[in-house]
């Protein structure tokens, strides 16, 4: 009896190790047939920018754009960092961004590092998704940043947005062309960004499109453009050249019953039958008008010191021993300018490990003087770099000065950018239908009824953004 | 042997199985695998040629609206007279159009855009967009990395050129502008991004998000109209020089070309730093081009499909193998139970066959020298005889009941119902008692006895008994079969195991008939006894190997032999066990031995026992043991009587009771606790010892539960009975 229990025993024990061999050998045999694979992955970073990020690197000749930059930068951390990571730069079309950021959400290629403007990027806050980079501040970093770049980047005392470079928007002006139409009295000699009265403008722009309607060679004043969001802001701050500021004390847009707006709106619209803008304005692009005054037929264009246009600036002042003689520079009608901080958000898909290799990435791009110099293409945030790069950058000083005349363009609201209904995806809907013409050859709207939609539109925008704002935890 | 054979059988025949089916599988994958590749082509080719239908008609759509942008050109020509005419107008058809941008080429290579007039080279932006009509090609798509116009954006061009034929009076000889010249082509640019969606196989995107397969358009040169995989090389990279550049392909530059000149569809695939790409051509079916559509996949798309099939049908065939085979070691298991059931009801019959040998051939030897000798009884002549006989009854009758005690034993042992006990033992005192019981039996027999005792270790924890009836029944067989002359070797050894256990060997060996090897292989099975000429003289159960084996495994050591007939034999016994201190009750035990075996005889003159035994045979022949060793016996036939003779007698008249464990009116043990509870000084101290044929644990526990001091196996000894009676004396004298 207790040798057939013995029996038993090895006989279960036998069974139980040929099952474990089969069970062994299951694999064994799939990864024969070429089915297993190595479960090493390499954590591959994405970094998004947008298109239109362009610069002027001063130490750096060959870094045109923020891509560039990126890419040279992404390069050299892979190959200093101490773990296998895949650093990828994906640059998307300006204005793209609901596509390549939002749309990408929770998808393979969503973005794990932002390089955008900041009213682009705080929308983006709202969502959740951006995480709070505190920590990837150090103590050096939190000296050589000044207080007032790094507060554009805070919500609610916590840091997600971290500035690189400065932008401070003007107009640029064709000097020859308001010489030429006796116009030379409203230009201003040396590094001066001007000031205008809004008669002034009115004048210099009717005397030029008069003038070019005579040339009939395709000349226009003004820049204007309605057929997508790109450079909606500079649009939106002529909103103001009559006064005004746009927004209720609640953050809310005021506009409808603002007749400093209205008056805005209609000065805007005359501008098409006047002929200060590019034909058909409400299917033109920023890029459209970029083209333009590259090409001398456009007199009035947007400029800072990271805009293409910059080195062009640089040629005629150089050219002219220091003194310009092609170019000039003017606030938008209305006196004001907008700056607007560029830099970096991080988005948390989920993967935390994928964070803190984002977090590094910031770290060294920041604490490495070859990258952190680079900003020294537009108004750097650094002080260091500030200091050792401002006898380079010419117009450094009229831009610093001009500073006070910088509104407040979008109060950090939510639902600004991202999504189909945001106030940047209304806005220059309305303002091109303000610019359109019907069969009779009249306006659509009224400047009146323009401002009762773009309030309405414009306030459910943030309505909706504030419903839905969610910060990361 | 037999044993080992088939289960390398088994072995051999389920590693056929496994080589069996991983060739099938092989086979099956292979041939899937390749099925599932053709599928998977297919699958891209069906999905490449919507692809190509949706471009055509994509490209079409686009040149229709060019030729409609020409026809309306030719209404509206006579207004378009200024620059800023031109640009609105083309700005308008732009905003009209699926185009993001219209030009105007004219015929001298300046052209109207929607917001400038670009005459020539000396013009800031120019581009000679002329010389994309270099060829007789009316219709163009060009990606382009950026225009000048278009900023930094990737675009696509159209152009359209417009007929040279003054029979077409709507597309030719369209003039605008103020010089009145020509125009040669519309064209139309759209962001890139607007087509190129369009143009990826969606299917063939990898776990990151990467695309695995993309969409071209190449003109019957080999240039690429549209690259999908990159514009920016589209321009200027000819599809046969990249055939031409690769590692591997299947066809020539030149066999592509001659394919594709006679309009074939067909695959090719290309390698280059070791990734093979599939490519499907077919040409457009548009009249108006002679372009080819080629959809470029990663081999690894085709494999990623296959792999999961391939993966199933492994997984499956697996699971398949593992059923299969778990159902063949299932049926052996289900076998081999038949088998063991089979070999145990054979092993039953084998066994109840031999017992009813075994018992009644001596039981017929008693029967028959009775009967002789109730004849003979009254014959003075024949007493001589009759003792002769009685001798002889009296050995088979031992016989008979060492056999039964065997029988027990082992059934005892196979049952488990054997408990081992673990308990100081002198190695040497043992090992002595041992030689000195077999000493007379070898001498006795002209045999040498010599014993080679080399204990290290004095005292070591293990079960005497058992380990005394094993070396009995080695050196009592050595005795059996070792003729005279011959000579017996008991020796004994230690080694340590560790510092805490040493291991014990018995060596017996002899030099008597030894063993055949057949006979050796079955030694320690029941009922063996070596039919060899020189044994059959010796008398045994056959049972006492098997119950020392078993005796010495449950004690966790082994037992072997070697043997070889005609030259003797050698078992070997080897104990392990727990090295403990003397105890002095040993001591004392091996001083007093020989104090009872000196005075038993007068110490148990006068002394009453009480004999409750309800077999009339077994008592009388006690009660004659007893008389006649000095003892007063008193029969009680059950336990009723024996409490109630105990009750009646005098204080300590009775000594000892000898108590039979199961007797009818009142049991053995019911009788002891009745004793015990009666209320006079001698009930607590009498000493009863249970009288039982069996010796089983339960037995002892509910004996010893009841009062009884300890046990005597029937038939009883004397001997042992004197010597349990002074080891009890001693404890209660020391308590």
């Amino acid at each position: 009896m207790k040798n057939t229990t013995v029996n038993k025993k090895k006989m279960r024990k036998r069974i139980t190790a040929f099952l474990l061999q089969i069970v062994i050998a299951v694999p064994f045999l799939f990864s024969l047939a070429g089915c297993s694979e190595s479960t090493k992955t390499v954590k591959e970073i994405i970094i998004k920018v947008p298109h239109t990020s362009t610069m002027n690197c001063i130490s750096n000749e060959d870094i045109k754009n923020v891509y560039t930059l990126l890419e040279l930068a992404s390069r050299d951390f892979m190959a200093q960092y101490d773990k296998e990571v895949r650093i990828k730069v994906v640059e998307f079309d300006g204005g793209e961004e609901t596509k390549a950021i939002t749309n990408s959400f929770g998808q393979s290629d969503a973005a794990d590092i932002l390089y955008d403007g900041f009213f682009n990027m705080s929308s983006f806050i709202h969502t959740g998704k951006v995480v709070p980079i505190d920590d990837v501040l150090t103590p050096e970093m939190k000296e050589d940043i000044a207080p007032a770049y790094l507060e554009q980047g805070r919500f609610e005392d916590k840091l997600y947005m971290l500035p690189y470079m400065s932008s401070e928007n003007i107009l640029i002006y064709n000097r020859e062309m308001l010489e030429q139409y006796g116009l030379s009295e409203y230009i201003d000699e040396g590094e001066v960004i001007s000031n205008w009265s809004m008669e002034d403008w009115t004048k210099i722009l009717n005397t030029l499109a008069d003038g070019f309607a005579k040339e009939g060679k395709g000349k226009v004043p003004m820049m204007m453009y309605a057929k997508d969001n790109q450079g909606d802001t500079h649009i939106m701050t002529m909103l103001r050249a009559f006064g005004g500021d746009l927004f209720d004390s609640s953050n809310n847009f005021d506009l409808a019953e603002d007749p400093d707006v209205i008056s805005a709106l209609r000065w805007l619209q005359n501008g098409v039958d006047s002929g200060w803008y590019l034909p058909v304005p409400y299917y033109k692009t920023m890029s459209d008008n970029s083209s333009k005054f590259k090409m001398d037929e456009l007199t009035f264009y947007n400029f800072n010191l990271g805009s293409s246009t910059y080195s062009r600036v640089i040629e005629d002042y150089n050219a002219q021993t220091n003194t310009f003689t092609k170019y000039g520079f003017v606030n938008y009608p209305g006196n004001h300018c907008t700056i607007f901080n560029e830099g970096f958000e991080i988005f948390d898909n989920g993967d935390s490990e994928k964070i803190e290799i984002a977090k590094d990435f910031l770290r060294y791009f920041y604490e490495t003087d070859k990258w952190l110099e680079c900003s020294a293409g537009s108004i750097p945030v650094s002080k260091k770099v500030m200091e050792k790069y401002k006898d380079d950058i010419l117009l450094l000083e009229a831009f610093s000065q001009n500073s006070v005349n910088s509104v407040d363009y979008t109060h950090n609201l939510p639902n600004w950018q991202g999504s189909e209904n945001s106030v940047r995806s209304v806005f220059y809907k309305e303002i091109a239908r303000l610019m359109i013409k019907d069969a009779d050859g009249n306006f659509a709207v009224t400047p009146e009824e323009c401002a009762r939609n773009l309030q309405e539109k414009l306030n459910t925008a943030i309505s909706e953004g504030r419903e839905n704002s969610t910060l990361h935890e | 042997m037999k044993r080992l054979k088939s289960k390398r059988f088994y072995a051999l025949f389920i590693l056929f199985i496994i080589i069996v089916f991983l060739g099938a599988i092989y086979v099956y994958s292979i041939v899937t695998g390749n099925i599932l590749e053709d599928a998977a082509v297919d699958n891209i080719r069906e999905v490449a040629v919507h692809d190509r239908n949706t471009i055509t008609m994509f490209l079409e759509y686009n040149w229709k609206n060019q030729q409609r942008i020409g026809e309306r050109l030719r209404r509206n020509s006579q207004n378009l007279k200024t620059v800023s005419q031109i640009n609105e107008y083309l700005g308008l058809e732009a905003y009209e159009s699926t185009f993001d941008k219209v030009y105007l080429l004219m015929e001298d290579g300046s052209y109207y855009t929607d917001i400038t007039y670009r005459r020539g080279s000396e013009d800031p932006d120019y581009y000679p967009y002329m010389d994309l009509f270099a060829d007789t090609d009316s219709y163009k798509v060009i990606g382009y990395d950026s225009l000048p116009v278009m900023g930094s954006d990737k675009v696509v061009i159209y152009g359209y050129r417009l007929p040279d034929n003054p029979q077409d009076e709507v597309l030719s000889g369209i003039k605008i502008g103020e010089d009145q010249k020509e125009v040669y082509a519309v064209i139309g640019v759209c962001k890139r991004s607007s087509i190129v969606d369009g143009l990826v196989i969606e299917n063939y995107v990898d776990e990151s998000g990467n695309t695995q397969g993309y969409s071209s358009v190449v003109d019957n040169k080999g240039e690429y109209v549209v690259d999908r995989k990159d514009a920016a090389s589209s321009v200027s990279d000819n599809l046969f020089d990249i055939v031409k550049r690769c590692d591997r392909s299947n066809l020539t530059p030149a066999e592509v070309r001659e394919k594709m000149l006679a309009g074939e569809e067909f695959w090719f695939y290309m390698e280059k730093n070791g990734v093979r790409e599939l490519n499907y051509c077919a040409p457009l079916n548009s009249s108006s081009v002679d372009w080819y559509f080629i959809m470029s996949v990663s081999d690894q798309v085709v494999k990623d499909q296959t792999k999961l099939f391939v993966l199933l049908i492994i997984a499956a065939m697996s699971a398949a193998i593992i059923v299969i085979i778990s159902a063949f070691v299932l049926t052996v298991i289900m076998q081999r139970k038949t088998q063991i059931a089979y070999a145990q009801e054979k092993a039953q019959s084998e066994f109840l066959s031999n017992m009813s040998h075994e018992i009644r051939t001596p039981l017929n030897g008693i029967v028959g020298l009775n009967y002789l000798m109730m004849n003979a009884i009254d014959t003075p002549e024949k007493h001589l005889q009759i003792k002769e006989w009685l001798k002889k009854s009296q050995n088979t009758a031992e016989y008979l009941l060492a056999l039964i005690n065997d029988v027990l034993d082992i059934s005892k042992l196979q049952a488990g119902k054997v408990e081992i006990t673990r308990a100081p033992m002198l190695v040497e005192t043992m090992s002595e008692s041992v030689c000195s019981m077999q000493y007379d039996n070898i001498t006795g027999r002209g045999v040498e006895f010599i014993k080679d005792i080399h204990v290290t270790v004095p005292c070591i924890q293990c079960d005497e008994v058992h380990i005394k009836q094993v070396l009995m029944n080695i050196v009592g067989n050595a005795a059996k079969f070792t003729p005279a002359g011959g000579t017996i070797r008991f020796s004994v050894n230690q080694s340590m195991i560790d510092e805490n256990h040493v291991m014990t060997t018995f060596v017996c060996a002899d030099t008597g008939c030894g063993m055949s090897k057949e006979f050796l292989n079955e030694i320690f099975n029941q009922f063996t006894q070596d039919r060899s000429s020189i044994s059959n003289s010796t008398k045994g159960t056959g049972l006492g190997m098997a119950i020392s084996k078993l005796l010495v495994n449950a004690m966790g050591g082994e037992i072997s032999v070697e043997s070889e007939l005609n030259k003797g034999s050698t078992f070997t016994v080897e104990i392990p066990a727990e090295i403990c201190e003397i105890p002095d009750y040993l001591r004392i035990d091996s001083e007093d031995a020989e104090k009872t075996a000196d005075h038993s005889g007068s110490g148990a003159e006068a002394t009453k026992i009480l004999v409750a035994e309800d077999n009339e045979l077994n008592a009388e022949i006690l009660m004659e043991i007893l008389n006649q060793f000095g003892f007063v016996p008193v029969h009680a036939q059950n336990g009723l009587e024996a409490v109630d003779i105990f009750e009646k007698s005098k204080l300590n008249e009775f000594k000892i009771i000898l108590m039979d464990v199961r007797m009818p009116v009142l049991d053995g043990c019911e009788a002891s606790a009745r004793i015990r509870e009666l209320d006079r000084e001698d009930a607590k101290t009498v000493t009863i010892f249970a009288c039982t044929a069996n010796s089983f644990q339960e037995d002892r526990i509910k004996a010893l539960d009841s009062g009884m001091d300890d046990f005597l196996t029937k038939p009883i000894d004397v001997n042992t009975l004197l010597r349990k009676m002074e080891k009890i004396d001693r404890e209660k004298h020391n308590s």
